[in-house]
């Protein structure tokens, strides 16, 4: 009976150290995943910020052009002013969907009240022939290319921390050290397409 | 089709059930593998960029003569032996299907490894001659000394006007040469490029078998030499032992003179490594992979010479300019 119960005490004390170092291996996988995600996170911030800089230069040089369309510049400081509200914790990925979707509506609000304001700058060939402006307008579309990349990088990152956070053993400490799965970006609706800009503006479109 | 296969083994009797498990377990096989192969085939098609050059130039729409070829690979093999950095010219016809030139142009930056690494400071100039379109993609390396519009200005000042007359040569010439003018302060080079430094197939396969002839000539020389002495050191025994062989034997004084000395050199080295620690071989073979242990994660080059390419970092977080013609 003594030595039933001392095996059976053997057996418990090897299981939980099984467990305990299956713990702390998951753990660890599952905090560097996590730290992962958020320093892409720290990316996408960053290039989004980067173009949140350029926009007080943008908005100086057209309306610096004569009699530019006031609408389109309202348009890009409001969507500009609403991006700085949304409130998300500087440098952690959003834990929700819900955090995510805010942020990135009110990112593409901004994004599409820019391409407008680039759309409507063709008018002007006067602006569209200064330096200042191309530099501008070659920034814009660099940062617009950066943020694509790295919202690409973050959702393969996201992905990666979401499938080991599912994974068995790790969901069942996952769950006990509150790890839990992180929102992607999605895709916006027509966002596959770039913009599309007309060229011929008070012209009759051209036969086809 | 396979279906009574359970039904019968259990029918049979015990080796048939044996082999039932067996056949289950080899389909169970089959099936996975036929899983693991059909899930890495998505990810294959969406890779699809062109095979690394080797060279920084390369140009498959034939627009480039060769002086200009050459001219374009001794300045860039120069740029790379003094900054370090990488610009690579590829031109190219036609985009691939549905592809987008600044995402096209980023996942080509990073499969052909442009740049050194941890520095990722690389420039691809890509160039589309039917679609009219040019990308210059920019490293994380160099980002702060070809910002966006600097790129954007070479692309619509340098370049595409004389794209625009068919001056592909002097475009990409003039282009090349603007990047390497911007971005010259931003690192030191060490005098050497990663493809000259890599250990080519070819030239690793002749350390090999000069080792080999080594060890074979060495062994020779120390059998003959121990033939016509007796008992001395190893080195001494087989320096002196070639000459003494050697002369003892009139009629192949040359040849054994030669595989003493041969010999001698042999034995030195194998007592110098032995006294270092470790067989001969392996002390060999580790102290050749120092030199280039830091690349081997780049590509081997077929180019090896001059304007040869090797890679090492290739990350870029889509900087650069994208224009048209």
């Amino acid at each position: 009976m003594k030595k039933i119960l001392g095996i059976v005490l053997i057996g418990a004390v090897v299981l939980l150290v099984a467990v305990g170092l299956g713990g702390c291996r998951a753990y660890n996988g599952l905090v560097a995943k996590s730290q992962e995600v958020d320093k892409q996170w720290a990316q996408v911030e960053n290039v989004y910020q980067r173009r949140a800089d350029l926009i007080p230069n943008l908005v100086n040089t057209v309306s610096g052009a004569a009699n530019f369309e006031k609408s389109t510049i309202t348009e890009v400081t409001a969507a500009r002013a609403s991006v700085g509200q949304v409130k998300i914790t500087p440098g952690q990925a959003p834990a929700t969907a819900e955090q995510l979707k805010q942020f990135q509506s009110a990112q593409d609000g901004l994004s599409s009240a820019l391409s407008r304001l680039l759309v409507v700058a063709e008018k002007y060939p006067d602006l569209k022939a200064t330096a200042n402006f191309r530099d501008l307008q070659a920034q814009l579309e660099g940062t617009e290319n950066r943020i694509t990349v790295e919202r690409q990088r973050f959702n393969e990152v996201v992905q990666s921390y979401n499938t080991s956070v599912k994974q068995f053993p790790n969901v069942v400490f996952a769950g006990m050290f509150g790890y839990q799965t992180r929102p992607y970006f999605q895709a916006v609706a027509g966002s596959d397409k770039a913009p599309k800009v007309e060229f011929n503006f008070g012209q009759p479109a051209p036969a086809k | 089709m396979n279906l009574p296969l359970p039904l019968q083994a259990g029918f049979s009797g015990h080796a048939g059930f044996l082999t039932g498990i067996f056949r289950r377990k080899l389909r169970l096989w089959i099936a996975l593998l036929t899983i693991a192969a059909a899930s890495l085939n998505p990810m294959m098609a969406a890779e699809t960029v062109p095979v690394k050059p080797a060279r920084y130039v390369e140009d498959q729409a034939g627009v480039l003569p060769g002086p200009v070829q050459q001219r374009l690979l001794q300045r860039l093999d120069a740029y790379e032996r003094e900054t370090s950095g990488q610009i690579v010219v590829a031109v190219y016809k036609r985009l691939p299907e549905a592809a987008e030139i600044s995402d096209y142009a980023s996942r080509v930056f990073k499969a052909w490894r442009i740049g050194q690494q941890g520095r990722d400071n690389g420039v691809l100039v890509l160039v589309f001659t039917e679609d009219r379109k040019i990308r210059i993609e920019v490293g994380y390396g160099l980002e702060g000394a070809i910002p966006d519009a600097l790129a954007k200005r070479i692309i619509e000042d340098d370049m595409t006007p004389r794209f625009r007359n068919g001056d592909y040569a002097g475009g990409v010439e003039a282009g090349v040469d603007a990047l390497i003018a911007a971005s010259k302060g931003e690192y030191k080079g060490t005098g050497s490029t990663v493809a000259s430094k890599l250990i080519t197939p070819k030239s690793r396969a002749l350390a090999v078998l000069a080792l080999i002839v080594g060890v074979i000539a060495g062994g020779f020389g120390r059998v003959l030499t121990r033939s016509s002495t007796t008992g001395l050191g190893r080195t001494s025994d087989a320096l002196v032992g070639g000459i003494v062989g050697g002369i003892g034997h009139p009629v192949s004084v040359l040849v054994f003179g030669a595989a003493g000395i041969g010999a001698a050199l042999v034995a030195l080295f194998v007592t110098w490594s032995i006294i270092v620690g470790g067989s001969s071989g392996r002390e060999f073979r580790s102290g050749r992979r120092r030199d280039w242990g830091g690349f081997s994660g780049g590509w081997g080059s077929g180019g090896g010479g001059f304007g040869g390419f090797g890679g090492g970092g290739g990350r870029s977080g889509g900087g650069g300019a994208s224009g048209s013609w």
